[in-house]
């Protein structure tokens, strides 16, 4: 399977349409579902996408084969994901008001939880702590490296993940509670 | 129970670890058009670049072979020599003069059989007043004799003029130089019309931008501007007709349909100055060139977004009352275009001739007459209209300068490059507080016939 990544990453780099296809067909989900949880909406995300895989094209060359390929695409989208959000100027200065120390309670319950209803979570998010949940808690990106791809401070980071994982909460938790109420009427 | 940080991060993370969502099947063909794009503007691009530094190494040797040739002291300096060179004097002892018509005499030397050297002697009045003596005047290229080159005119060979007489000639024959008397013919009131009358096709790739002059007190200045517009690529198209009034110099007409304008850069959009008519239901965006205006607009720049509708119709009666959030955010860049019927009336003079082929410089002006006005907001693979630019006049004036080199190809066919120049020098819209003056820099590419 690795020797076939590597034939494809060869092809790309000749310019082979044939195998920037077969990488675009065996990469582009797994890539797509990354832009989805960026974006702010389905068109959005297919015009990341798109950006990204262009990206990838015009720069495949620069990959040495040193590392993840996956990992190095993933940069390159979320790069173009971050180029795009930087255009829109969306991150307001917020006062600091998070606490590093906050329990969040989620329910003991078998999680009945899909990966579309977590990506619908994150999507509902206000863009700019959606972009920095993103980037810390999925990307696992620090606050001092967030602060400067998103020319923000690090209080701004740290606040807007303090608030993203209120609301995520808060969702979960609505979501669960929906979940006990047809529980007990299913019960009683 | 109750999760920490670490939990709550850990639970989306590996929730969606392993989460994949194919894409709609029109962005692998939005990619694989992009990416044709950008290769059909790369070789442009090398073209372009090729042919500019190809023009530039061919005016510059072709300067210095020039140069060197004419300048050269083994012979003689263009129009000094009148005279066989006495160094080369010993080497024609037997010249043999050919009288095919009455119009037209040719001599010939022959030194070996390979080295055949042709000229020509015009009509001389006084030639059949001694006849038999060695003819007076004469043309000879004295360079390719003395490299025992090829000849300068091959036409009287020709089987349909009949030959009158063969006699020999003198080596001290008094000769004009062949340019010199090319340059007497072209200019004798016996020259053809028609042999002065060329047609071209060519086409011109070139930048443009434009330079701002003025402003009023309270509105913004030139440079505000310039912080987020920049120049606009384009090819025109073109025709050409020329005459030539003196051997060295033509008068050029010519039609060219061409692109002026600027884009708008998206990514700072925070400063582009965007107003909305309520009761008209119009959007205006302010540029360096004028206020670009669209009524039932589909795209809007709210706060710092610009925002599509689904169709015009649906944004006017819900303007204020639908929330951005019923928008979509898009990207792209404006891009403000104005196609011109251009009428160029130039003069070309010509600085350097080897008969093969020419330098000249160029200089007039052309008359710009407006075809188009658009302004689009261009995306990857989509152009939406968002309006035109108001108060742009119908007609204004530019200078245009070029030089080049013309090559020809075959009998009666030129090839030429010229680097292009132009300015307008009267604004297109007198009414702007800012005036706005378009240039560009090209490469222009011709093929003309002479007829």
């Amino acid at each position: 399977m690795a020797d076939k990544l590597e034939s494809i990453i060869e092809g790309c780099k000749r310019g082979d349409k044939k195998s920037q296809e077969r990488l675009y067909r065996r990469l582009s989900g797994q890539l797509f579902a990354i832009c989805l949880r960026y974006a702010d909406n389905y068109e959005e995300a297919r015009d990341y996408l798109q950006e990204g895989f262009i990206n990838v094209f015009n720069s495949i060359k620069q990959y040495e084969g040193k590392g993840s390929f996956e990992g190095w695409m993933k940069k390159i989208i979320i790069n173009t994901v971050l180029q795009g959000i930087r255009k829109k100027r969306f991150m307001i200065p917020l006062v600091h008001d998070y606490q590093d120390n906050y329990e969040f309670h989620l329910p003991h319950m078998p999680t009945d939880l899909s990966e579309s209803d977590l990506l619908g979570m994150i999507q509902e998010l206000p863009r700019n702590y959606r972009i920095v949940f993103n980037l810390y808690a999925i990307e696992g990106y620090k606050h001092n490296e967030i602060s400067q791809m998103l020319n923000i401070t690090e209080n701004t980071s740290k606040s807007h993940l303090f608030r993203a994982r209120t609301k995520l909460q808060e969702k979960v938790n609505h979501h669960y509670s929906k979940v006990k109420r047809v529980y007990k009427s299913s019960v009683f | 129970m109750s999760f920490s940080n670490q939990h709550i991060d850990d639970f989306f993370r590996n929730g969606l670890q392993d989460f994949q969502q194919s894409p709609p099947n029109e962005v692998w063909s939005a990619i694989v058009h992009a990416l044709k794009v950008q290769k059909r503007k790369k070789r442009t691009m090398i073209f372009l670049r090729s042919a500019a530094s190809m023009a530039v190494l061919i005016a510059i040797g072709g300067g210095i072979f020039m140069g060197l040739r004419f300048l050269s002291p083994e012979s003689g300096g263009y129009g000094s020599l009148t005279t066989i060179p006495s160094e080369y004097a010993e080497e024609f002892t037997d010249y043999t003069l050919t009288q095919y018509s009455d119009e037209n005499i040719a001599f010939h030397y022959f030194e070996e059989e390979d080295a055949t050297v042709y000229g020509e002697v015009p009509p001389a009045e006084d030639k059949k007043k001694d006849e038999g003596k060695p003819e007076e005047r004469g043309s000879f290229d004295h360079e390719k004799i003395a490299r025992k080159q090829a000849y300068l005119y091959s036409d009287y060979s020709r089987d349909d003029i009949e030959l009158i007489r063969t006699e020999r000639f003198s080596p001290e024959t008094n000769f004009i130089p062949a340019e010199k008397r090319e340059e007497d013919k072209k200019i004798s009131s016996g020259t053809n019309t028609s042999e002065r009358l060329t047609l071209g096709f060519h086409i011109t790739s070139s930048y443009s931008y434009r330079s701002l002059r003025g402003g009023l007190s309270g509105t913004p200045p030139g440079h505000y501007f310039n912080g987020f517009e920049t120049g606009v690529g384009s090819v025109s198209p073109g025709l050409t007709v020329s005459y030539m009034i003196t051997p060295s110099v033509e008068i050029h007409v010519g039609a060219q349909i061409s692109q002026m304008g600027q884009s708008i850069n998206y990514s700072n959009k925070d400063k582009i100055i965007s107003t909305r008519d309520q009761k008209s239901n119009t959007l205006t965006i302010q540029s360096s060139t004028g206020a670009i205006t669209k009524i039932n607009p589909t795209v809007f720049f709210i706060g710092n977004s610009s925002l599509t509708g689904k169709s015009s119709a649906e944004s006017r009666n819900t303007f204020q009352k639908v929330s951005a959030s019923n928008f979509h955010p898009i990207s792209g860049n404006i891009e403000q275009k104005f196609t011109y019927f251009q009428i160029p009336v130039t003069a070309r003079v010509y600085l350097l001739d080897n008969n093969s082929s020419r330098l000249f410089l160029s200089g007039g002006m052309t008359a710009n007459l407006l075809l188009g006005n658009n302004v689009v907001l261009q995306r990857v693979n989509e152009r939406i209209p968002i309006g035109k630019t108001d108060n742009i006049t119908d007609l204004s004036f530019g200078a245009r300068i070029s030089g080049g080199i013309e090559q020809s190809i075959s009998n009666g066919f030129y090839i030429s490059l010229e680097p292009v120049f132009n300015y307008f020098v009267t604004p297109i819209n007198p009414e702007h507080n800012l005036s706005t003056y378009p240039y560009s820099f090209g490469l222009s590419t011709m093929v003309r016939y002479r007829f």
